[in-house]
C-alpha cells in the first residue's frame, strides 16, 4: 500500500517534471489575398531610402529604406519574393554625420563616394529591373505628362533626367521622353506602395516657400519646387493609380506628413533661440520681403541655426533670409494643400480600392510620442531618435517605423499577417565617440 | 548650401526598472500541502508561518532545508514566435529553530529567503530596454519567542531584520560607431525591519486516547520590509564619450524596496488513529499587501543621469492555500495540496522578467521519519499557466507561459523531548 503510493507519487512527479516545454510554435504566415512575389515600390526620397541629408549606405542606412525592411518582411510570407535595389556604396550622395569636436557634437559634411556623378551611383545600370523606383526629389506631378500640357513630357524628362537621384532609370532624351509612369507600367507588379506627393508641397516648404524658379533654354522659365495644384495632382494620382490597377498589382498608398510635424521645421524655435529673431517674410506672404520679428507662428528651418551662428537675425537690418523661414502665411498655404493633396490621395485609393496608409496622422502620432518595446520615441530633433540628421528624413528606426505602419495596413486590408519588424533592432542616431 | 549647426537639448532615455518576487517555499511540509501551515504548526518552520504556534513544540527543534527552484518561461511577440528566458534555477534555503524553555514559553529563530528572483534572457533580446536580468535576494532573520497564554491560546512575535541585494541590467538606446547600445548595471544592498506575530489555538478535540479529531486555527501577521538601498551603484558601459556626462562609468544611486506585508489565517483538522495513522487537512488564507510596492524609484546623484521612477501599481490579492498529510505509523507520510494564486499584477503592469499569473498550482510531498530524532521531507511544486498581458508603460504585450518545478529537501532534528507530543492528549 504505502509503497503502491510512494512510487505513483514518484512516477507523477517524474513524468510532470519532464514536461516543461514552454516554447511557442512558430508563425502560420500567410499573404492573404495579395501577392507579395514582385513587391514594386514608388515614391520620392522616402521610399528611396534617404537620411541624414542623402542617399549613403555607410552602415546599411539606404539598404534599410522602408521598401527594404517591407520587403524582407513580405519574404517570411512569400519565400520567393524578391526585392532589388539601385544601392549606392558607401558615402553615396554624401551626407552628414556628428562628430566629437572639443568635447562638443558637431554636424559634418561627409563628401559623396568616388562613385557618384551626374547619373548617381556608378554601379548602376538602367538596364536592370529594381524594385525600389523611388527616386529622391521626385514631385508627382514630375512622374505623369500634364494633361494637354504639350510640353509637359519634355520639362518632366529635363528635370528627372537631371536628378542623379533617379539615375538607375532610363529617362530617354528631351525628344523620346520616357516618363516615371512608364516605369510603373513596365513594373509587372504584384504588389506597391505608393508614397508620392511629399514634395509636391515639401519641396516649397523646404526652401521657405520659393518657387526656385529656373530657364531652361528653348523652354522657357519653369518652377523647380512650385506646390503643385490639386486638380492637376488628382489626375496624376489617378493615372498611376489606373497604370497598377490595370496590371491586376494589389497594394498601398501613403498620405503626405503636415510640415509641422518634422524636426526640420520645429527644431529652432524662439524658445530655444531666446531672444527677438527678425525674419524677412516670404514671397508668398502679402507683402514680399517685408521684415518683421518673427512670431511663434512663423518656422523657422534648421537652416536657420546657421544664420543664428553667424550673427544672422538679431537685427531689423540684418534678417533671417526668407528661404530658411516658412512664415506663418507659407505654413498655412503648405497645411491647407497638404491636406487638399491627402484628401485627393484617399478618393482616388478608395476609387481604386487600395487602402491608405496614414502617414499624416501617424506623424503627429509619433509628434506626442510612441514608446515600444521599452523605447520612446518622438518627432524631436536627435533627441526623438526617430529622425535622422536631416531633421526631414527618418533615420532606420524611423523607417522601421513606418515599414510596421505599412504592414499593419497590409495585413488588415488583405488578410495577411506579415510580422512587424522590432524597430529597436534598427539603429537610430550614431553618437560620436 | 547651408549647414545646420547642431542643436542639442537633452537626450534622456528613461530608465525604468521592475522586480520583486514572493518565495513561499518556506517549510516543505508546508509547500507540500499547497503552503498552509499557520493552522498546523507541527514543525519548527512554526517561526515562520505562525510564531503563535511554536508553543506546541517540545524539546529543541532544528529544521534546515532548501529548494531547487527550475523555472521555464516563454514569450511570444507579434515580431517574434519565441524567445526563452534564460533564467537561472534558485536555491532558497530556510533554518529553523524552535526550542521549549518553559512549559509555556518557547523561544525560535529563522534564517530564510522570503523574497527573491533571478530572471534572464539573451543580452540582445527584444525587450532589452526593458530588462536584460535582474536577481533580487533577501536573507531575514528573526529571533521570536512564543507564550501559552492559556491552556488553549498561545501567542508570540519575532522582530525580523532583513538584508537585501539585488542586481540588474539593461540596454540603453545610444549607439555610436561602434556600439550598438549601451548598458545600465545598477546593484545595490541595504537593510530593513519588520515583526512577524501570530496567535494560535487548539480549540476543539474530540474522540479519546485511541481516536481522536483535533481542531486548530492560527492568525499570523507579518509586517512589510521597507529595505532601503542607500548607497546603489550603476555603472554605465558602452555609452559614447559624447554622451558621458549623462551616463559616467560610475555613479551611485539611493533606492527602496517595500516587501509586502502578509496576513494568514490557517485552519487545520487532524484525526488520528493512535499507532496507526493520522489525517491532517488544512487551509490558509493570504492576503499579501503588494500594493505598498507600489513605486521603484532610483535617484542618481549625478545630476545629469535621468532619475528613474516607474508606477508598479500592483494590486493586494488573496492565495487560497489547501492540503492534506496522510502520515501511517507515525513514520512514513504522502502529502499533496494545492494553491489558488491570484497575481498583484494588473494587465498593464505585466513585465517580462515577472509575468505574474492568476493560477492553481499542484504540491506534493513525501515524509520519513528515520527515529524520534531525525526525519527529512521532500516536496515538490508543479506551476503551469500561461497569460497575455502589457507592460504599458513600455508599450510591451506578450504572451507568457511558465513552468516551474520546485523541489525540496529538509532535514529536521529534535532532541530534549519530553514524551512525544503527538498523539498524547491535550489536557482538555
Amino acid at each position: 500500500m504505502k509503497k503502491l503510493q510512494h512510487i505513483s507519487l514518484g512516477v507523477a512527479v517524474l513524468a510532470l517534471a519532464a514536461c516543461t516545454k514552454t516554447q511557442f510554435d512558430e508563425f502560420e504566415l500567410n499573404s492573404g489575398s495579395a501577392d507579395f512575389s514582385n513587391y514594386v515600390s514608388v515614391g520620392n526620397s522616402l521610399t528611396q531610402g534617404f537620411q541624414d541629408n542623402g542617399v549613403h549606405n555607410e552602415r546599411g542606412q539606404q539598404d534599410n529604406s522602408f521598401p527594404a525592411i517591407l520587403s524582407q518582411q513580405m519574404q517570411l510570407v512569400n519565400p520567393s519574393a524578391k526585392f532589388k535595389q539601385p544601392t549606392v556604396s558607401g558615402n553615396g550622395s554624401g551626407y552628414i554625420h556628428l562628430e566629437w569636436i572639443n568635447e562638443e557634437i558637431e554636424l559634418v559634411d561627409v563628401p559623396a563616394a568616388g562613385s557618384w556623378g551626374a547619373t548617381g551611383d556608378a554601379s548602376w545600370d538602367v538596364n536592370t529591373k529594381y524594385n525600389n523606383l523611388g527616386v529622391s526629389g521626385i514631385r508627382l506631378t514630375d512622374c505623369v505628362p500634364t494633361n494637354g500640357d504639350l510640353l509637359s513630357p519634355t520639362i518632366n524628362q529635363f528635370i528627372t533626367s537631371n536628378n542623379p537621384m533617379g539615375g538607375f532609370l532610363d529617362w530617354g532624351s528631351l525628344f523620346s521622353p520616357v516618363s516615371y509612369l512608364d516605369h510603373i507600367k513596365a513594373s509587372s507588379a504584384t504588389f506597391f506602395t505608393c508614397w508620392l506627393g511629399n514634395n509636391d508641397v515639401l519641396g516649397w516648404a523646404t526652401s521657405g516657400g520659393d518657387d526656385g524658379a529656373i530657364t531652361i533654354p528653348l523652354i522657357g522659365s519653369i518652377n523647380l519646387s512650385e506646390m503643385t495644384a490639386v486638380d492637376v495632382f488628382s489626375y496624376k494620382y489617378d493615372s498611376v493609380l489606373t497604370a497598377f490597377d490595370r496590371m491586376g498589382a494589389k497594394g498601398v498608398c501613403a498620405t503626405i506628413p503636415d510640415v509641422t510635424s518634422i524636426p526640420f521645421f520645429t527644431t529652432v524655435t524662439l524658445d530655444r533661440v531666446g531672444d527677438d529673431v527678425w525674419i524677412e517674410e516670404g514671397p508668398y506672404s502679402s507683402t514680399p520681403g517685408n521684415v518683421r520679428l518673427a512670431t511663434k507662428d512663423d518656422l523657422l528651418t534648421l537652416y536657420a541655426s546657421q544664420d543664428l551662428g553667424d550673427g544672422i537675425g538679431f537685427t531689423q537690418a540684418n534678417p533671417i533670409p526668407h528661404e530658411d523661414v516658412l512664415d506663418r502665411d507659407e505654413v498655412v498655404v503648405s497645411q491647407t494643400r497638404t491636406k487638399e493633396l491627402n484628401g485627393e490621395i484617399k478618393a482616388m485609393a478608395a476609387k481604386h480600392g487600395f487602402p491608405v496608409a496614414d502617414m499624416y496622422e501617424y506623424m503627429k502620432e509619433l509628434e506626442s510620442g510612441i514608446t515600444l518595446d521599452g523605447v520612446d520615441y518622438d518627432a524631436k530633433y536627435i533627441e526623438g531618435g526617430a529622425f535622422s540628421l536631416d531633421g526631414i528624413h527618418p533615420n532606420n528606426r524611423g523607417y522601421a517605423l513606418v515599414a510596421n505602419k505599412f504592414i499593419e495596413v497590409i495585413n488588415q486590408a488583405y488578410g495577411s499577417n506579415i510580422p512587424p519588424v522590432i524597430v529597436a533592432n534598427y539603429s537610430g542616431i550614431y553618437f560620436p565617440n | 548650401m547651408k549647414k545646420i549647426t547642431f542643436i542639442l537639448a537633452s537626450f534622456l532615455p528613461v530608465l525604468s526598472f521592475a522586480g520583486g518576487f514572493q518565495l513561499n517555499l518556506q517549510g516543505l511540509k508546508a509547500v507540500a500541502m499547497g503552503g498552509a501551515f499557520a493552522g498546523a504548526c507541527s514543525d519548527a518552520s512554526s517561526v515562520f508561518f505562525n510564531p503563535g504556534g511554536m508553543s506546541n513544540l517540545s524539546g529543541h527543534n532544528f529544521t534546515v532545508g532548501f529548494n531547487l527552484v527550475d523555472p521555464h518561461v516563454s514569450l511570444q511577440t507579434a515580431s517574434t514566435a519565441n524567445i526563452d528566458q534564460t533564467s537561472p534555477k534558485a536555491t532558497p534555503i530556510h533554518l529553523y529553530y524552535v526550542g521549549q524553555v518553559t512549559d509555556k514559553l518557547n523561544f525560535g529563530f529563522l534564517v530564510n529567503n522570503q523574497f527573491g528572483s533571478s530572471s534572464s534572457f539573451e543580452d540582445d533580446w527584444q525587450g532589452r530596454y526593458i530588462i536584460q536580468n535582474i536577481s533580487l535576494k533577501t536573507f531575514m532573520f528573526q529571533p521570536t519567542v512564543s507564550y501559552k497564554i492559556h491552556d488553549l491560546v498561545s501567542v508570540g512575535g519575532g522582530f525580523v531584520y532583513t538584508k537585501g541585494s539585488f542586481s540588474t541590467e539593461k540596454a540603453i538606446p545610444v549607439a555610436s560607431a561602434s556600439t550598438t547600445e549601451g548598458k545600465a548595471h545598477l546593484e545595490g544592498s541595504g537593510d530593513g525591519v519588520g515583526y512577524n506575530i501570530g496567535i494560535y489555538s487548539q480549540f476543539l478535540t474530540l474522540g479519546d486516547e485511541t481516536k481522536q479529531t483535533k481542531f486548530a486555527i492560527g492568525l499570523d501577521y507579518r509586517s512589510k520590509l521597507a529595505v532601503d538601498l542607500g548607497n546603489g551603484t550603476a555603472e554605465f558601459t558602452d555609452i559614447p564619450n559624447s554622451l558621458r556626462d549623462k551616463f559616467p562609468e560610475k555613479t551611485t544611486f539611493t533606492s527602496k524596496i517595500t516587501l509586502p506585508s502578509v496576513f494568514t489565517v490557517g485552519i487545520s483538522a487532524k484525526h488520528i488513529i493512535t499507532d496507526k495513522w493520522s489525517l491532517e487537512l488544512v487551509y490558509d488564507l493570504n492576503m499579501t499587501g503588494w500594493s505598498s510596492y507600489d513605486t521603484l524609484a532610483f535617484n542618481f546623484d549625478n545630476n545629469e543621469t535621468p532619475d528613474s521612477k516607474v508606477t508598479k501599481d500592483w494590486e493586494n490579492v488573496m492565495t487560497h492555500r489547501l492540503g492534506a498529510d496522510f502520515t501511517y505509523k507515525n513514520k512514513y507520510s504522502v502529502r499533496a495540496g494545492l494553491y489558488i494564486d491570484n497575481t498583484p499584477m494588473k494587465d498593464g503592469f505585466v513585465s517580462p522578467e515577472l509575468p505574474g499569473m492568476t493560477q492553481t498550482a499542484y504540491t506534493a510531498g513525501l515524509g520519513y521519519k528515520v527515529n524520534e530524532a531525525i526525519s527529512v521531507d521532500f516536496s515538490y511544486i508543479r506551476q503551469n499557466a500561461d497569460r497575455e498581458a502589457s507592460l504599458d508603460d513600455a508599450n510591451w504585450s506578450a504572451k507568457y507561459k511558465r513552468i516551474v518545478n520546485v523541489y525540496g529537501l529538509a532535514l529536521n532534528i529534535k532532541f530534549g523531548d519530553k514524551p512525544a507530543k503527538e498523539g498524547q492528549p491535550s489536557i482538555e
